[in-house]
């Protein structure tokens, strides 16, 4: 979905090309421009000293800048994860992550093995079928509505056990698959935050997560710093929209904020939940819409008026979010020209609630 | 930050209501002096576990990225009008993060298990970006608000 507000030109499909969405953005910040420092690196954020606040230092900037608060939106899909594997370093066959996948005609006549199934593996899936010799190996460790049954032309295969100096794969099931040309890791990315202290703690030793955060956004031990866009499995620009709603009052001194400890306890409980793993930023549907309703009653709390909207979700949006795998199949089965849904025949008739 | 102990934070919580005695009518004056620090407790217990956080005065914010979180971000706190320097720092040459397609990409260390590496521009200075030449929206990144 598009930020509340800042909908996409009528005549953009659907489900956007990548070339819409960055124009969407470039559109959507024309006048924000004043406020960007483009090819500018931030090298290190600190504590300032005395406190409060935070001392950041650029590639651009040959004295430290003081801030009240600093938001980090750095993103969480630029530093791939790729598992250590025995034999992984003397394999003779191409590794690739699915950061570095472009068009499938690269695999071309290869014997391909696909490590992964979340949404970009299962993408890339359906584009390498038309390309690979014999089926489509994919290594899936948790099955998915989408992927049970396999598509056709897909073998599927549990994790794997080993790679091996012959060029072939063995799995924890005792199968081994020879020949392999190429493995494709589409196995997510790490959480960095590399220009922060490393004492800080800021992130799990193996990059899963971001710690010490109230609901996934305000760092609890000093508050003033903040994360956006962390949580994963949710419509993302909503979502950001909500937290920078949220903190933008926040930080104008609108909102409070609770006590310290009642924000560890948020956390503690979400650890119980899904653990201190990679789930941990993990919401889907329908908890992403009830984490966006969380943050709404948060926003409309603020003394005074005014300030950007927080999306708010009712029954149109969640109806809409509970059906998009739905919606994208069948888009995507009608030549992906589509511009509204009711064209594709999904009509909301004002009647369904959030299960 | 927090007192833990409530009996000490008594006077404060009376300094905040007005004096002793509207405490003591708003109780209702003539229960035992026992009753009345007890009903005071129990409520300054209640504000004790109900406290807020308190931050300072904050007037310069900076973000990292203008990806659509920053960008966003810097509408947010430009909206409210209290800011006295909003500054967006971006690596790259444009807004729009990993939406910046780049036809070119960059072999990854093999395995790659460290968040304290984190992968440079290439030597003309691009950040790789992880968006393919296929990829359009999928069912977790947009779904349109449709202009009317």
């Amino acid at each position: 979905m598009s930020f509340p507000g800042h909908p996409f030109p009528s005549a953009v499909p659907l489900f956007p090309h990548h070339t819409q969405i960055i124009s969407y953005l470039r559109t959507y910040s024309s006048d924000l421009h004043s406020a960007i420092a483009f090819r500018t690196q931030v090298l290190s954020i600190v504590p300032s000293d005395p406190s409060p606040g935070w001392t950041l230092t650029t590639s651009h900037s040959s004295t430290p800048l003081h801030y009240d608060a600093v938001m980090i939106a750095t993103g969480h899909y630029n530093t791939p994860y790729i598992p250590s594997l025995p034999g992984l370093s003397t394999f003779p066959g191409t590794i690739v992550h699915s950061r570095n996948f472009r068009l499938p005609q690269e695999f071309t006549g290869k014997k391909v093995l696909l490590v992964g199934n979340s949404v970009s593996a299962v993408g890339i899936a359906e584009q390498l079928l038309q390309c690979v010799r014999g089926p489509l190996l994919q290594v899936i460790r948790s099955p998915t509505a989408s992927t049970t049954p396999p598509p056709e032309g897909i073998k599927v295969l549990p994790e794997i056990a080993a790679l091996h100096e012959d060029g072939s794969v063995s799995f924890v099931d005792g199968a081994v698959e020879t020949g392999v040309d190429v493995v494709l890791f589409a196995t997510g990315y790490l959480f960095t935050l590399p220009f922060f202290p490393k004492e800080m703690g800021l992130i799990t030793p193996h990059g899963e997560r971001v710690v010490n955060t109230f609901q996934h956004v305000f760092y609890q031990r000093d508050p003033t710093l903040c994360f956006l866009g962390l949580p994963m499995k949710v419509i993302p620009f909503p979502l950001a929209q909500s937290q920078a709603a949220w903190v933008a009052r926040v930080y104008a001194g609108r909102v409070q904020l609770p006590a310290r400890e009642e924000m560890g306890d948020w956390e503690s409980k979400e650890v119980e939940k899904k653990g201190s793993g990679r789930r941990f930023h993990c919401y889907g549907f329908p908890w992403d819409a009830e984490y966006l309703d969380g943050i709404e009653a948060m926003v409309d709390k603020a003394e005074g008026g005014g300030g950007l909207e927080p999306a708010r979700w009712r029954e149109w949006e969640s109806w809409v979010r509970g059906r998009m795998a739905m919606i994208r199949k069948t888009f995507e089965e009608t030549g992906k020209r589509a511009l509204t849904m009711e064209e594709l025949g999904f009509v909301f008739e004002g009647r369904v609630v959030r299960p | 930050m927090i007192s833990t102990g409530p009996l000490r934070l008594i006077p404060a919580l009376e300094a905040f209501n007005g004096s002793a005695e509207v405490v003591w009518r708003k109780l209702g004056g003539g229960r035992s002096v026992e009753d009345i620090c007890l009903t005071k407790i129990h409520a300054q217990v209640k504000r004790v576990k109900y406290m807020m956080t308190t931050l300072p005065t904050i007037r310069r914010v900076a973000i990292v990225g203008a990806g659509a979180s920053g960008l966003v971000a810097a509408r947010a706190l430009r909206e409210e009008g209290c800011f006295t320097a909003i500054d967006v720092f971006e690596q790259r040459g444009d807004v729009g993060g990993l939406w910046n397609y780049t036809p070119q990409t960059k072999a990854t260390d093999v395995p790659s298990v460290d968040p304290n590496v984190v992968e440079g521009p290439d030597e003309k200075g691009t950040y790789i970006s992880a968006v393919y030449d296929n990829l359009g929206a999928s069912h977790h990144i947009c779904l349109l608000d449709k202009a009317v």
